[in-house]
């Protein structure tokens, strides 16, 4: 009798070990934290045309919303993703502004000027240190940002139809 | 038994002579580096990745340390920020504590087990 | 062992282990079926544990598929998953547990009540020592599965996310191995213990206070990071010590148990040793840069560009001056694969006896630098020979077995 409990239990415990692993391979293996929904920290940063320091709360002023989006010249989901931020940006009233992530300033002007600069202000991460302090893992990243300087929305990798929808979704 | 006391008395005399290395700034980045998880690699460290991401987070571990953080709140800063997945040690809480239990309740069980067999006397 | 090799000295990441799930996969067949063999060993003698070794057998075998599935699903994320197919996975998940129902149905229905309880079992003798190897290899053994499968758990059930990293093997297996190694230099005392024990202290003090004195002359130059490894240290240098005592002065025939605790010991110091002497330096050079350290120079030569096949390489030269004036020439490469566009990083090692001296260069972004990381790493070699060694003395038991027959 003891062996059949025994043999019983096993059989129901191996049971449910089959069926979490069997979720787990059905799941995905992106991460997004939770915590990314946080107040924008201050920081300064050098100015990618005048080599300024200029501290982030003089830049974040005046608008509803703001969309920082984190990009390099050396980085083709930004390539990709830039003809759609130009579009943005015309449509838009929000001030958009950039960060060069980890790139060589005249590669970004040129980047910039062969392609279009939607940004208002572009800030030049030259070690990725702020960047990552923003909570980005690399390029490109977006984040949308409200009056109150909290960051409500972060896309992670290159912009799709779908993300640009959601975005113009927020800002309206 | 003597051998025992012996063996207590040495290992005791032995730990108030020990020697603890101090450690510069750089040794403790490589330190903390290697139980940080590179959040874009496949089962990486960010000491042993050469992404984008693990040079910057480690120049930023380094500016941390700079700032006078010390090596715990730097783990909670960035756990803060990027969330449990990012560091190798895991915390000792509610959701974690079966990890950390479980091991040793079954080394406890075995040893009961073992116990009952060497010494219950059975007829 | 060769995955640590290669890792070590292929992939160049300077280290040959990692708990990496894929690793801890692998680890587990070898730690059950090291408890199996040591149950067979008793097996022979003695008609008792026999439903313990077949649960054994078949958890051995459990594991090695569980390993399959582990790794090749792509439900677990690693350095080492290349193939992340949950299609094969779903195949294998159901294998394995086909198996284990199986294994389990098979064992209460054909497991027979020996009569186990009425032999009692004397308290010092060979069978108790093998069940107290058990014990603890059950516990190394849960130790890393269930540090390996508890993210999986974690995850599906209340969706959150952990890691789980070297610093909980450390913290969960380091201290078990004080009393595991205490233990194991205590098995070759056992004939002993009721009649020579007189002769014995002697002999159990004197090589204690040797163990310690090394120990204590090796953290007094050099500093140790924990009380653990201050502790585990003169113990494993007690069993090793034990252990070549047991070779050149006892009689027992044992010898390929004499060979396994041999190799044993001598990777768990070889380990330890390794682990407190290394040393690294990391540090962006220029061609032509020098770069000074406590123990020597760093001298970054020249480059020097290669055409490959399918590849093209750029290969450091670099020379290592040493506080005696030795250099050392070393190599690393940059290999620039074009189909795909990859670029690798060939560590270059030089093995002595003694010591290796690894290099591995990475290009920095943007710059003419390069990031420098110039490790030194003492008793590598011994590591690898000695875990073969363990595998000989393994291998020694089991020929034995079939020679015998």
């Amino acid at each position: 009798m003891k062996n059949k409990i025994i043999l019983i239990t096993l059989l129901l415990f191996f049971s449910f070990c089959l069926i979490v692993l069997f979720k787990g391979l059905n799941n995905s293996n992106e991460y997004i934290p939770e915590n990314t929904y946080q107040t924008l920290k201050e920081f300064k940063l050098k100015d990618l045309y005048s080599d300024n320091e200029i501290s982030s709360d003089k830049i974040f002023v005046n608008s509803d919303y703001y969309i920082l989006n984190i990009w390099a010249s050396w980085c083709g989901p930004c390539r990709k993703e830039h003809p759609k931020l130009m579009e943005l940006s015309k449509k838009t009233s929000v001030k958009f502004i950039g960060i060069n992530y980890r790139d060589n300033p005249k590669n970004a002007k040129n980047f910039i000027n062969k392609f279009g600069n939607p940004y208002s202000f572009i800030f030049v991460d030259m070690n990725g240190i702020i960047s990552i302090e923003l909570g980005a893992y690399g390029v490109p990243e977006t984040f949308i940002i409200n009056k109150d300087k909290k960051i409500i929305k972060k896309f992670i990798g290159f912009l799709d139809d779908k993300s640009f929808n959601e975005i113009n979704s927020i800002l309206k | 038994m003597k051998i025992l006391k012996l063996f207590l008395i040495i290992i005791i005399i032995f730990n108030f002579t020990k020697i603890n290395s101090a450690e510069n700034n750089n040794d403790l980045v490589n330190k903390i580096s290697k139980n940080i998880r590179c959040l874009i690699c496949q089962g990486q460290s960010i000491y042993d990745s050469q992404s984008d991401f693990s040079i910057s987070m480690k120049l930023l571990i380094k500016k941390k340390l700079e700032e006078g953080l010390n090596e715990k709140e730097i783990y909670d800063f960035l756990k803060d920020k990027y969330g449990q997945w990012i560091s190798y040690n895991p915390e000792f809480n509610k959701k974690t504590f079966i990890l950390w239990i479980l091991p040793i309740l079954l080394f406890i069980i075995g040893g009961a087990i073992l116990f009952n067999k060497l010494f219950v006397k059975k007829y | 062992m060769l995955g640590s090799i290669w890792a070590y000295y292929e992939l160049g990441w300077g280290g040959f282990w990692f708990w990496d799930p894929v690793e801890n996969v692998s680890l587990m067949p070898w730690l059950s079926l090291t408890a199996l063999l040591h149950c067979i060993l008793v097996l022979e003698k003695k008609k008792i544990l026999t439903s313990w070794t077949v649960v054994l057998s078949m958890a051995t075998f459990i594991l090695s598929v569980s390993g399959t599935f582990l790794v090749r699903s792509g439900i677990l994320n690693s350095v080492h998953t290349f193939a992340n197919d949950p299609e094969r996975g779903l195949f294998i998940l159901f294998f394995l547990f086909f198996l284990i129902f199986l294994c389990l149905i098979v064992f209460s229905v054909f497991n027979k009540k020996h009569n186990d309880e009425t032999i009692k079992i004397n308290f010092l003798s060979k069978e108790t020592s093998i069940l107290i190897n058990n014990w603890f290899m059950m516990y190394f053994l849960s130790v890393v599965l269930i540090g390996t499968l508890y993210p999986i758990f974690l995850e599906v059930l209340t969706n959150e996310k952990i890691s789980v990293g070297p610093p909980f093997y450390y913290k969960l297996i380091l201290p078990f191995l004080i009393p595991f190694l205490i233990f194991m230099s205590a098995v070759s005392y056992l004939k002993w213990i009721k009649s020579e024990f007189k002769k014995l202290e002697i002999e159990i003090i004197l090589l204690f206070i040797i163990s310690f004195l090394i120990s204590f002359l090796i953290f007094k130059k050099f500093g140790f990071e924990s009380l653990i490894i201050g502790i585990l240290t003169p113990f494993a240098f007690y069993l090793f010590l034990n252990t070549i005592k047991d070779f050149l002065l006892n009689k027992q025939n044992n010898f390929s148990q004499k060979i396994s605790h041999f190799g044993f010991s001598f990777l768990i110091l070889s380990i330890l040793l390794n682990s407190i002497f290394s040393s690294e330096i990391i540090t962006n050079l220029k061609v032509g840069e020098k770069f000074s350290f406590k123990g020597g120079t760093i001298i970054f030569n020249s480059l020097k560009e290669n055409n490959g096949k399918n590849y093209k390489s750029i290969i450091g030269d670099f020379e290592i001056k040493d506080n005696k004036n030795g250099f050392t020439k070393l190599n690393p490469e940059l290999r620039i694969y074009n189909q795909p566009l990859i670029v690798t990083s060939e560590a270059d090692i030089k093995t002595s006896l003694f010591s290796d001296k690894f290099l591995v260069m990475n290009s920095v972004k943007n710059n003419e630098y390069f990031n420098v990381r110039y490790q030194i790493k003492p008793f590598m070699i011994w590591i690898w020979i000695s875990t073969l060694i363990l595998v000989i003395g393994g291998f020694f038991s089991l020929i034995k077995k079939l020679y015998e027959k």
